[in-house]
């Protein structure tokens, strides 16, 4: 992982995290699990509502955008921007959710699009 | 159906080039489009240099068309799919055609931002909506080559160095001036250019270099250019209703977008949609100047061309006209006049703080716009001219003022719907 790469994974973790905790969201846990060619984030958290889930999979499961992913690069993470989370969606490959034993999970991929 | 195949697949672009170069022989002779298109490469182009008055109207209607081809086919190579920031691009490059930018003054700053991507490790694919946008400071190559009596063998590599300075150093920058507005300004670039101008401005100042290069503007093709913007502005129209009769149900949906950066109309709704916004900007653009009696020149065609192409990525009507509403009350009850052309381009360009109307609503629409008419003749003094977007610059510090202020006191609609 270059440093790039680094700053983009800190960003979106800033972005999800703020995003959870401005809704209401208590108790819950990021994993950052590294990937052949990439990333995965795991969230898990009893406290998301279906509802939310909703929401982020609406806003954030979008088209990845290469070009925008250098330009709007500093939008990403910005925690005086509401709940925002179109600008993710262009950081992101996918963002899968499921539920099991009344914890909801969050699944989110990236793929690094540059060779070190 | 090929038909709509072709234009599903170009979003039009290459249709427009098509009209732009047919309607440019249209209106002048091959030898009065030559020697008008030759007049255009001389000019120093500097903020405002309208085409019209220094080639013809056939002249500059080459040069939009030469230039959309060339970036056109920049895409095609890179292989990069018509998003909306990549359409606002290229349609903003066509529309500053007509007052300041050729083929021949933005290659050198293409070539900064491609040998910053080299530096960078990164595909100069990735840098592409920079790019696009970075010609705003195409002038200085220009006004370095053609604008200081220089003689052209100092001039010339002088022009292309300080582009090739400007476009290496504007992708760090504008990534930077992101922070500075929130992306509330959809102008960012413009605002960047603006800050490089204002170095380059005063490094020519220290140099007793006169930078008052600027000239009149022509009117003498108002009538010309409404039909050539409410022509594009149809066409767009009809081929989103085309491609998609049942658009105008998901309408509403559109213009309930906030319109911040980096919205994109096309990625968020389908090329339909994004084309009959882009026209519904042209119309509301033609309409707005119509109305209050306002002539068009090469300037005021630029910003026309430049609100259809961000009828793709983040203008509205809906956060549009309460910024537009403003920068008239700020001409009308201040004394600015509707006598500078700068005055009518920023009517349009005011919509770059668009995204603030569709966050707040209409009244902090309106205050964002009548402070952005406020800044713009100051932001200019400040800039020097380099600057094609000197309104994306003014919008920076329009937004800047008003974004963490607005944050602090007023709770977002959508925080509340999660409460």
């Amino acid at each position: 992982m270059n440093r790039l790469e680094a700053k983009v994974n800190a960003k979106i973790i800033q972005q999800l995290s703020f995003f959870l905790m401005t809704n209401r969201v208590k108790d819950f846990h990021i994993h950052v699990q590294p990937t052949d060619n990439g990333v995965q984030f795991l969230i898990s958290s009893k406290d998301i509502s279906r509802e939310l889930l909703d929401y982020m999979m609406e806003k954030a499961n979008k088209k990845r955008e290469l070009e925008v992913e250098i330009y709007g690069f500093e939008l990403l993470g910005d925690e005086s921007a509401h709940n925002e989370l179109d600008v993710l969606g262009a950081f992101i490959d996918r963002m899968e959710t499921y539920t099991e034993k009344d914890i909801h999970h969050l699944i989110i991929t990236r793929t690094y699009p540059y060779k070190e | 159906m090929r038909l709509i195949q072709f234009v599903k697949r170009n979003m039009v672009l290459t249709l427009v080039f098509v009209i732009l170069l047919i309607l440019a022989f249209v209106f002048d002779r091959p030898e009065a489009i030559y020697r008008g298109y030759i007049n255009i490469l001389q000019s120093p182009s500097v903020l405002i240099s309208d085409y019209i008055l220094i080639g013809g109207l056939g002249a500059t209607l080459f040069n939009a068309a030469t230039v959309l081809m060339f970036n056109l086919v920049m895409i095609k190579k890179l292989n990069i799919s018509m998003s909306g920031p990549v359409f606002a691009g290229i349609l903003t490059i066509a529309g500053f055609s007509f007052f300041g930018k050729n083929i021949f003054n933005t290659l050198p700053i293409y070539l900064g931002i491609y040998l910053f991507s080299k530096a960078q490790k990164l595909e100069f694919r990735s840098f592409i909506i920079v790019t696009l946008f970075s010609t705003g400071i195409s002038p200085l190559v220009s006004f370095l080559i053609f604008g200081t009596s220089w003689p052209l063998y100092f001039g010339i590599p002088a022009g292309i160095i300080a582009g090739v300075i400007a476009g290496f150093i504007l992708p760090a920058l504008s990534a930077h001036t992101m922070r500075f507005h929130r992306g509330y300004n959809l102008y960012n670039i413009g605002f960047a250019l603006g800050i490089l101008s204002m170095l380059f401005a005063v490094i020519f100042h220290s140099l007793n270099i006169d930078l008052n290069v600027g000239g009149p503007t022509s009117e003498q093709y108002h009538i010309e250019l409404v039909w050539i913007s409410l022509g594009l502005s149809a066409l767009f129209m009809i081929i989103g209703l085309v491609l998609d009769r049942k658009l105008l149900l998901r309408y509403p949906a559109l213009m309930k977008q906030s319109g911040r950066l980096v919205s994109d109309f096309v990625k968020d709704f389908g090329k339909p949609l994004a084309f009959f916004n882009v026209g519904v900007m042209g119309l509301l653009s033609v309409g707005v100047l119509l109305v209050l009696g306002l002539k068009l020149n090469g300037p005021v065609m630029g910003g026309i061309l430049t609100v259809m192409g961000f009828g793709a990525f983040g203008k509205h009507p809906r956060n549009s006209l309460p910024v537009i509403f403003g920068a008239w009350l700020g001409v009308v009850i201040t004394n600015y006049s509707f006598d500078s052309v700068g005055m009518v381009t920023a009517l349009l360009f005011v919509t770059a703080v668009a995204p603030i109307s569709g966050r707040y609503g209409i009244i902090i629409g309106v205050i964002a716009g009548f402070l952005h008419i406020l800044i713009t003749p100051l932001a200019y003094v400040f800039q020097g001219g380099f600057d094609l977007y000197n309104n994306g610059f003014a919008a920076g510090f329009v937004a800047a003022l008003m974004i963490p202020f607005l944050e602090m006191i007023i709770k977002d609609k959508k925080e509340e719907q999660h409460e």
